[in-house]
């Protein structure tokens, strides 16, 4: 019962106005960058990054971890009217969702979306509230050498599951933990790489890193570009319900959808998009009628839909247990907390216990919300698809130029988001992935610490990063994820090409 | 730019992307040096970014290699115009932020930014511009109290 009084104190807190306020602007906004393909969960939360300075940790976490899962919620709109994914994780149910536009049912798979994503979603609370207590638990007595080993785990994992090849991607984290090195070292007070510049002393700013690799290398990729006309979708709430059969006929899905997404979402590197591939080729091969997929079927958009929103909270869990993120968006969030002073780990579930209750109840109530902001008020974002990008993008830059000098009223500050961005631009154009260099940038540098600690306290012997259990499963399995490719490469040559988003 | 190459000859984008990894990590690993590798049970400052900075020189180092002898398709498309007008739209901003104040460096980096996509028009830029800069002013200046400089120093 611990639980339940913690959460009735974290619901006491979220359901104040300023966090209502707070978790409704994040959702809301979350949506509607969701909705508008090109631009992700990672680009709304570094442009509100440095607004987050101002407000008081609570409500600036709240905020960020809205824009993400009411991303997810908003990117399957695109999919389904334009056949544009509005998000990665919702690559999938254009497949389904486009071909039921097309028959005319866009309202009844717009329901049908939103419905299973907030069963998902819910479904990933619970387990979120149930085990991330447990883990956390276990994880205080976790050594710096265990540390160490889950970091570099998590890292290699977001390399491997990185599109392409996995040399790049493995190049990307390390040049992402390289610039983390930027700056005064804590222990030995050495200045490194600052080129001579007194405004890398203190190490690049997070801030200015995401929106360099995400923001001004998005905004390049996107620009010129034009969607497809949505046509005239007249989506009216009364052409929303979904027959008797179809209703039926989603129930399943959605289960096991959720159940996947759930268990990928919180082990690191798979995420919300994996999970959607994963649960649509789950239910196609499940199916009596596999043939049906791809002709317009709702569990085509219930599957996908339901395992994305459900990863996409139970991703919290490493997150703020373990203080390891599993995917990108997940690091940005980390970067979130430290900026506000608190520092990740498990010890984040006793110290700032308050903080982890309140964001799990602002998660209930910000899923409510979008309920509301995606039945109700779905013709909203269906117009919004008709903004023309020419107008959009000056304004990006506009917002992330501003956001940028806010936090340190530098302008150096906008010529070095110029040269991340460059780099990242050309990281994007030659293949190499952002989301790995953004979590070896947040990761480097506190797995340094855990490095060196853990050698000084074994003096200096090696063996003792493979002495405790968990460190020595974490580089087994890093091993492996690294000597993969090795042989992969050769076996995927003779087998035919897996689908790739 | 599409630089669609044949089978035989090399992926451009993967030789040049490999060789900057090297210059780049290679860099860190020289000034890392310097900073003093020290020994395991007392790390000095250049010990992790030189063995990082070491590991992936080598690996930038095979991409380049394997772009030339076992070169995939290069599918890499720059999109010059996109990049030198956004790069100037940011520069614009940095440049006249000081000097001239909030609104001359947003009407100033949209009417630049702006002209990386060939449809956009003059007056729709500078009106979006003056839109931007009163909503920018409203949320940072009025909302959160930054005390960034609004009209020209000379005002």
């Amino acid at each position: 019962m611990d639980i339940l009084t913690a959460l009735l104190g974290g619901f006491a807190e979220a359901i104040t106005l300023t966090n209502l306020m707070y978790c409704f602007l994040g959702v809301a906004l979350g949506t509607f960058i969701g909705v508008l393909p090109g631009l992700g969960a990672m680009i709304g939360i570094s442009l509100l990054l440095p607004v987050t300075y101002y407000l008081e940790p609570h409500s600036a976490i709240i905020m960020l971890a809205g824009i993400y899962y009411g991303g997810e919620f908003g990117g399957s709109i695109a999919s389904i009217l334009i056949n544009v994914p509005g998000t990665p994780s919702s690559a999938v149910t254009c497949i389904d969702g486009n071909q039921m536009t097309k028959k005319g049912r866009a309202a009844v798979a717009l329901f049908v979306t939103a419905i299973a994503s907030f069963i998902g979603g819910s479904i990933g609370i619970v387990l979120m509230t149930l085990f991330s207590p447990l883990i956390a638990d276990f994880a205080l007595s976790f050594k710096s050498e265990d540390y160490f080993a889950v970091m570099l785990l998590g890292l290699v994992a977001s390399a491997s599951v990185a599109r392409g090849s996995a040399l790049k991607g493995l190049v990307a984290v390390l040049l992402g933990v390289l610039v983390g090195t930027v700056g005064t070292d804590v222990s030995t007070g050495v200045q490194r790489f600052t080129l001579g510049f007194p405004e890398l002393v203190t190490g690049v700013n997070l801030v200015i890193l995401a929106m360099g690799i995400f923001g001004l290398a998005e905004v390049v990729s996107s620009a010129g570009n034009t969607l497809p006309p949505s046509g005239d979708q007249h989506v009216r709430m009364r052409d929303m319900l979904p027959t008797r059969d179809e209703a039926r006929r989603s129930t399943g899905p959605v289960a096991r959808g959720s159940a996947l997404g759930s268990l990928l979402g919180a082990l690191p590197g798979a995420g919300p998009t994996l999970s959607a591939f994963l649960a649509y080729s789950f239910e196609k091969r499940l199916s009596r009628e596999p043939e049906k997929f791809g002709t317009g079927i709702v569990e085509g958009v219930a599957a996908p839909e339901s395992a994305n929103n459900s990863a996409a909270q139970t991703a919290f869990i490493p997150t703020l247990t373990l203080g390891i993120p599993g995917t990108a968006t997940m690091a940005l969030i980390l970067g979130a907390l430290m900026i506000h002073g608190i520092p990740p780990g498990p010890k984040l579930m006793t110290e700032h216990a308050d903080l982890f209750w309140t964001l799990v109840a602002s998660f209930w109530i910000g899923n409510l919300f979008l309920l509301i902001l995606n039945i109700p008020l779905v013709t909203i974002w269906v117009r919004l698809l008709k903004i023309p990008y020419r107008l959009l993008f000056p304004s990006i830059i506009c917002f992330i130029c501003v956001g940028v000098y806010s936090v340190s009223l530098n302008p150096f500050d906008i010529f070095l988001v110029i040269a991340i961005g460059l780099l990242g631009y050309g990281m994007r154009v030659a293949g190499y992935e952002a989301a790995p260099f953004l979590m070896g940038f947040i990761l480097g540098p506190l797995m340094e610490e855990y490095l060196r600690r853990a050698l000084l306290l074994g003096r200096g012997d090696v063996t003792v990063l493979v002495q405790s259990p968990v460190a020595a499963v974490c580089l087994a399995i890093t091993s492996l994820m690294l000597l993969w490719p090795l042989v992969g490469e050769h076996v995927r040559r003779l087998r035919v090409g897996f689908p790739r988003p | 730019m599409r630089t669609t190459s044949t089978r035989r000859s090399v992926n451009l984008s993967d030789l040049v992307s490999g060789l900057f990894v090297v210059l780049l990590s290679g860099g860190f690993a020289l000034e890392a040096f310097g900073h003093g590798i020290g020994t395991f049970a007392r790390m000095g400052a250049g010990f992790y970014p030189f063995a990082l900075g070491a590991i992936c020189a080598a690996l930038g180092l095979g991409i380049a290699v394997r772009a030339v002898i076992a070169p995939t398709a290069d599918e890499a498309s720059v999109r010059w115009r996109g990049l030198l007008f956004i790069c100037a739209a940011f520069a614009t901003f940095g440049l006249l932020i000081e000097p001239a104040g909030l609104v001359a460096a947003i009407v100033g980096s949209t009417v630049i930014g702006a002209m990386a996509d060939p449809e956009s028009r003059l007056w729709e830029s500078l009106l979006l511009g003056f839109g931007l800069s009163a909503g920018i002013w409203l949320i940072f200046v009025v909302l959160l109290g930054l005390s960034i400089p609004v009209l020209p120093l000379v005002l």
